[in-house]
């Protein structure tokens, strides 16, 4: 029946309201970072009292490590994410706080591996979607982000191996860093996991940039539910260049669990992709493209992403508008999602990144309401 | 409802879209080259360290003249305090915003170990296309080699392709020239630098691409003579590193404490075991010449230098000085006897800069000495030679 003609208009104005106040503080944000471009200056020459306060402790511990074990590395992780879907969905929160770390373990004076533990507990707090990791709209969970050892003795000569919880090698995710970044690509809802449970073989060959990954298919957590697998490789060339691209297949059958942030569902576990992505280089500005083909299950799907960035020549300044679409083959035709995304991250000092991104619905399956979604976020490192 | 809601959307999506983007072209068309991005006071952690690249691989390409079989990757830290001393050595406020922090220096080495030279890769913004990553490989005597370059700028690309005959003016370039090639002491190519390199005819991004890699020339050469020619000196023998990693560093140091014409020929190091040393510091604490018999055998350490052209070893032997500070010393005597190199392996804290120069040159004046016995009213730093070349023949005598 639907909700009555009063009741949606309540709802609409609800969504317009909270729409408006998204609005405001979209544009808040956004002045406030151009503004911080003139301010950088002075934000990255000294720290601020409270800043003094918070780091200290750990300037004087990373300087013992530094004595004790030249190679280790540890970094403390905070953030703040805001959610607000137009709609009246309410205000959602992600918070974070996370532990990075790497070594260097060595074998009679020679490195051999690289250890890297990226541990998060996250806390998300009446998000629009829930990702079903969690238990409930308010939940705290341990992410594993990546956990791996890399044995990377032979890396000049080619070859290294890993194995842990890493990123699943496709697409353009492969060649930039979005961990715990609002950027992101399409691995996560394309393929239905970023990161996963297993070992694989990378490295470069005649400017070749490899990696072929064997791993669990389960993503967050290693779970062994009947046939789980997946099977990833991408190759791809001149990755520091003016033009990189890069191909990748990707089949697995994913144990229908655990399905990614920003993914509230998991319908068909079985999955098979062939992409190809690039990358173009002009003065000031990129272009990216990636797009896929394939199956879920037995029915067909296609994925494709553009995006045009700028950035500052040192690359701490980024501006970039994407536009996402997949589709599924339904009985008749195709059933299309699309959406923009405009997004804005700006790194001020050593510690602090601010980003805000604003996603607007093209379209979605099934005639389903158009909407918008605006989320900033707030992060330290350090 | 809803179309009144899609409009706004649409109108804000523009409006905010050239918020954005504006204020980020404006700051694009500053080349970051033009303002010092060095002002950061501890390390850049904005970037999680999954994504922090590796550049072993390079070694084929920088080093493709030598046979490797390893590329030992060490790590080194510079603080507030070293990047000071960077910065007076290269007597320019301009520096990089990732000076600070961790880096590692690549080893491509032999399978015993030896190294072949150095290389270390630094990021620098460019003026249109973002980054752009410099390799220089450097010998053990800290002179340049060979450089890569890679980024997104097609520049890079142009640069390579005239890498041979750029590598022929770098390597015969002395430090005062590398800064007349930059302008004011900035990443810019200055004319002069243009002409010599002989690449004003090129375009302005070739220019703004290989500022910045003569200015990285000059600022890898000096953070690596700092880091790599000298070693933290323990106030006590309890505070002494024993990780796998220092000792590698302490490896590679031998290596740049040894005269440049003998590097080429050293095939192993075997450290004189404390059993063996112990014996032969009694004997010299034994002689009878006061001066020799002071030795202090707690804070002295020794290595035999196996060379393929010579069937006697080398000495190399560590030793700590007593000043208004500790200045820790490696003299490298040859079989004949005689002292051919000194090397300041570093220095307490307290220990000034100045005082650390006086010594090195006046023990630098006994380079080719040989043992005197009994050597009266010879001065303090004589005494330290003699009591050295005492303790390496009695080490010769026990190989016999």
């Amino acid at each position: 029946m639907g909700i009555p003609i009063e009741g949606r208009f309540v709802l609409n104005r609800i969504g317009l309201r909270h729409f408006c106040a998204l609005t405001t503080i979209i544009i808040f944000m956004t002045l406030s970072l151009a503004m911080s471009a003139s301010a950088q200056g002075s934000f990255s020459t000294g720290d601020s009292e409270l800043e003094n306060w918070i780091v200290e402790p750990k300037l004087r511990f990373d300087e013992w490590l530094d004595d004790q074990r030249p190679s280790l590395e540890i970094a403390f992780d905070l953030s703040m994410r805001i959610v607000e879907k137009s709609g009246g969905s309410g205000t959602g929160h992600v918070n974070w706080v996370g532990i990075d770390l790497i070594d260097q373990l060595h074998w009679d004076g020679f490195p051999i591996a690289t250890i890297l533990v990226q541990a998060y507990a996250v806390e998300v707090k009446d998000l629009p979607a829930t990702p079903i990791i969690f238990d409930d709209s308010r939940d705290w969970q341990l992410q594993w982000r990546f956990v791996y050892l890399d044995f990377d003795r032979w890396s000049h000569k080619g070859i290294s191996w890993k194995v842990g919880h890493f990123q699943v090698p496709f697409g353009l995710e492969w060649t930039s860093d979005t961990t715990g970044t609002l950027r992101q690509y399409t691995n996560a809802k394309n393929l239905g996991v970023k990161a996963d449970w297993g070992m694989s073989a990378h490295g470069t060959v005649d400017g070749l940039d490899y990696e072929v990954a064997v791993t669990r298919g389960s993503g967050n957590e290693y779970r062994d539910v009947s046939d789980n697998h997946l099977f990833a490789v991408r190759i791809g060339a001149s990755p520091g260049h003016n033009l990189s691209y890069g191909v990748s297949y990707f089949d697995a059958q994913l144990t229908g669990q655990d399905a990614p942030i920003g993914m509230s569902t998991f319908p068909k576990p079985d999955r098979v992709r062939y992409g190809v992505d690039a990358r173009w280089n002009f003065p000031g500005f990129q272009l990216l493209g990636e797009c896929s083909r394939g199956t879920n299950d037995d029915l067909d799907v296609w994925s494709a992403l553009l995006e045009a960035n700028i950035h500052s020549p040192d690359e701490r300044n980024l501006a970039y508008l994407q536009t996402v679409g997949s589709a599924t083959k339904g009985v008749s035709d195709w059933d299309e999602r699309v959406q923009a995304h405009l997004g804005v991250k700006r790194l001020i000092g050593p510690s602090l990144s601010l980003e805000a991104q604003w996603t607007h619905d093209l379209e979605l399956p099934g005639n389903a309401p158009l909407g918008d979604t605006g989320v900033l976020q707030i992060r330290y490192r350090f | 409802m809803h179309r009144t809601l899609r409009i706004s959307t649409a109108m804000i999506t523009v409006v905010l879209g050239i918020t954005l983007l504006i204020p980020l072209s404006l700051v694009h068309g500053q080349a970051a080259a033009e303002k010092p991005s060095g002002g950061f006071v501890r390390p850049d952690r904005t970037t999680p360290f999954c994504s922090s690249p590796t550049y072993d691989a390079h070694a084929t390409q920088l080093f493709s003249d030598l046979e490797f079989d390893d590329v030992v990757e060490v790590n080194f830290s510079i603080n507030s305090q070293l990047r000071k001393r960077i910065q007076a050595d290269l007597g320019a406020d301009f520096l990089p915003y990732d000076l600070l922090g961790k880096h590692v220096m690549y080893f491509p080495a032999t399978k015993k170990k030896m190294p072949l030279g150095m290389m270390h890769f630094r990021k620098m913004a460019g003026s249109k296309f973002g980054l752009v990553t410099v390799g220089w490989r450097l010998d053990l005597q800290f002179n340049l080699i060979d450089f890569m370059v890679e980024g997104r700028d097609p520049a890079t690309i142009k640069i390579m392709k005239i890498r041979n005959e750029l590598n022929n003016k770098f390597r015969g370039a002395s430090s005062e020239q590398l800064i007349s090639w930059l302008e004011n002491e900035s990443a810019q190519l200055s004319s002069l630098g243009k002409r010599d390199l002989e690449v004003a005819q090129m375009d302005d991004g070739v220019h703004d691409v290989l500022g910045i890699v003569v200015y990285l020339a000059r600022l890898t050469r000096t953070s690596a003579k700092l880091c790599f020619s000298e070693k933290k000196v323990a106030a006590s023998r309890d505070e002494t590193d024993e990780t796998d990693e220092s000792s590698m560093k302490d490896h590679i140091l031998h290596f740049v404490s040894i005269p440049e014409e003998l590097i080429e020929q050293v095939v192993d190091l075997q450290k004189v075991s404390s059993s063996e040393l112990k014996v032969a510091c009694a004997k010299v604490k034994s002689q009878k010449d006061e001066d020799t018999s002071e030795i202090c055998c707690e804070s002295i350490s020794a290595t035999r230098v196996i060379m393929s052209g010579s069937s006697e070893p080398y000495y190399s032997i560590d030793s700590k000085m007593q000043l208004a500070g500790t200045l820790e010393l490696r003299w490298i005597v040859n079989p004949q006897l005689e002292l051919i190199a000194v090397h300041v392996l570093g220095s307490s804290a307290d220990m000034s800069e100045a005082v650390k120069a006086r010594e090195r040159s006046a023990l630098e004046q006994h380079i080719g000495a040989s043992w005197i016995p009994n050597a009266e009213c010879a001065p303090g730093t004589r005494i330290l030679v003699n009591r050295v070349l005492m303790l390496c023949q009695i080490l010769k005598n026990s190989e016999h």
